[in-house]
């Protein structure tokens, strides 16, 4: 492309070329941060379940920190790495739309040091505010299976308030609501890049 | 009647670059060369004269350990791009 001067046809083509060129549906490796969250904290909701079902350890329930421990650092490493040349504005609002709900999370945990009812409704509560962000990043994206998963493990945090062993109902939302859609997103990416 | 084209938006590279810039929150350089296919040399150039005349931001930093110059059109930029797009239509309109 040159510093050449064009007709109004040409101007019209060149703008509708190069706008359509900048639709990305599916960015490779756009599942590994669903993929990530999905299995730290898969893997840290059985460990809790095993730890204080089998072992009574009093000091269980301490595990729910690895999973902003681990999974934040994580993160923030797999971006710097990840080449990206271009940020779209749905990038900014997925950012912002986890940024806060991911404070939310680590916030609300802290209101139970002063207030024991918080900590009855932790992990249900948790558990909504992440289904609730992994729909409207589903939606924002038009991924369905992202939505699908996102509702589901909202109707899974409602359980919460009604059954026993809500650690397990934990484990199974990172898997509807983030493993199994992070999976179909890498896939969807990769047969849309070859 | 026609409407005057503004003649920095009127030229190939910089048009391609703006109607990129239109679409996206942000790009980086090795992006709009990748897509507009235009020398790393003549790119700079042009997209300079857009930051110049407050069209665009351009930003340098680092990814990882790699340099990065990122983009960005401005409201100045994209009420400049509505107001040829605009003219544009008059011309077209005409034509038909």
């Amino acid at each position: 492309m040159e510093d050449k001067t064009l007709n109004s046809q040409e101007s019209i083509e060149l703008i509708t070329r190069m706008i359509a060129q900048t639709r990305q549906k599916f960015e490779r490796g756009g599942g590994t941060i669903f993929l990530v969250m999905g299995y730290i904290s898969f893997t840290v909701s059985l460990a809790v379940y095993f730890l204080d079902e089998h072992f009574a350890l009093s000091w269980a329930p301490a595990l729910w920190w690895l999973i902003p421990l681990i999974g934040w650092p994580t993160i923030y490493f797999i971006e710097r790495k990840r080449p990206k040349s271009i940020r779209t504005y749905v990038d900014k609002m997925i950012s912002y739309l986890w940024i806060v709900s991911g404070a939310v999370a680590f916030i609300f945990p802290m209101v139970g040091i002063f207030n024991w009812l918080v900590c009855m409704m932790i992990i249900p509560v948790e558990s909504m505010i992440l289904s609730m962000a992994t729909i409207l990043s589903g939606a924002f994206i038009s991924f369905r299976p992202l939505v699908i998963g996102g509702i589901v493990a909202l109707a899974l945090s409602f359980l919460m308030f009604f059954l026993e062993g809500f650690e397990l109902i934990f484990a199974a939302m990172f898997l509807v609501a983030m493993i199994i859609p992070g999976h179909i997103l890498n896939y969807r990416a990769q047969c849309s890049k070859n | 009647m026609f409407k005057e084209l503004d003649p920095l938006l009127h030229s190939e590279l910089r048009l391609a670059i703006m109607s990129l810039l239109l679409s996206v929150a942000e790009a980086d350089f090795s992006y709009l060369r990748d897509k507009t296919q235009a020398t790393s040399g003549n790119l700079s150039v042009q997209i300079d004269k857009l930051r110049v005349a407050g069209y665009i931001e351009v930003s340098k930093g680092f990814r990882g350990k790699m340099p990065q110059t990122l983009c960005r059109i401005t409201d100045r930029g994209i009420a400049a791009f509505a107001s040829y797009v605009e003219a544009l239509r008059s011309y077209v309109d005409l034509a038909k």
